[in-house]
């Protein structure tokens, strides 16, 4: 499984995605994004271990986030090497989902008040 | 242009899909990495696209994928025998500046695009033909049309 989910202190989940987020890929981590996003209100994606990234995990990643934001939670996600970053921002994904460098930054973001 | 051997020859299967990295890395060997990691998402959209969307009625389908060279021009070539479908016609739908308003969809067009140097379509016995171009030496992302 591409995907691990990990509870934090202050009521943050970490979720680590790895690997190819393909289409098989994508595929994998939907559904356990979709439970993510269905019962969690503070959430920091962690992209360090994702090596390839096409618009299909993108998907999986908004539909996530919009989940989260529909129950005004927080979500913020960071770590992505150069090439997966490039296809973050080239499509404008960093303007739905704040991007940072660290996790520090990402859990300041979804736990301010 | 010269054409790299070999060809990679597909199903439309998400098994087969697999293959079509591996395959990338060989035939673009000792391209830059910037523009090597801009070909993987390029092609990888465009053969899931054309595996996904293809082949209303099944997988008993083909898809063909071929390497070709001029100077510091790179072409990949996508061919399928789908329905036809020409990505350079495709609406890309507005970006969302808002997580209330993004709608997922066109997003593989958009890297396709984003991504090329060039990008030429053509249906041709039958078949469609996507050809993706990339300068090899980085330069402009986006640019004209393959003839």
């Amino acid at each position: 499984m591409p995907m691990t989910v990990v509870e934090l202190d202050n009521g943050v989940t970490k979720v680590a995605i790895s690997g190819r987020i393909d289409v098989a890929g994508a595929q994998e981590i939907d559904l356990p994004l979709n439970v993510v996003g269905g019962s969690r209100r503070a959430v920091v994606i962690d992209l360090v271990e994702v090596s390839f990234m096409a618009s299909m995990g993108l998907r999986g990643l908004v539909m996530c986030a919009k989940s989260i934001h529909s129950k005004r939670g927080k979500v913020g996600m960071f770590g992505p090497r150069a090439e997966v970053e490039e296809v973050i921002r080239t499509m404008g994904i960093d303007e739905l989902i704040p991007l940072f460098a660290s996790e520090a930054e990402a859990i300041a973001l979804v736990t301010a008040v | 242009m010269i054409a790299l051997d070999p060809e990679l020859r597909l199903t439309p299967a998400l098994a087969d899909l697999a293959r079509v990295y591996p395959w990338l890395d060989q035939v673009a060997a000792g391209s830059p990495a910037a523009v090597l990691s801009r070909m993987h998402v390029a092609l990888e959209e465009a053969v899931a696209n054309a595996a996904l969307h293809g082949f209303p009625g099944g997988s008993d389908g083909h898809i063909v994928l071929r390497a070709l060279r001029r100077g510091d021009l790179m072409v990949l070539e996508v061919e399928d025998d789908g329905i036809p479908f020409d990505p350079t016609q495709a609406a890309v739908r507005a970006r969302a500046s808002r997580l209330e308003e993004a709608e997922p969809g066109g997003w593989g067009l958009g890297l396709i695009r984003a991504f090329t140097t060039s990008i030429g379509y053509e249906r041709r016995g039958g078949r469609n033909v996507l050809r993706l171009g990339f300068f090899l030496t980085g330069g402009a992302m986006t640019g004209g049309t393959i003839a």
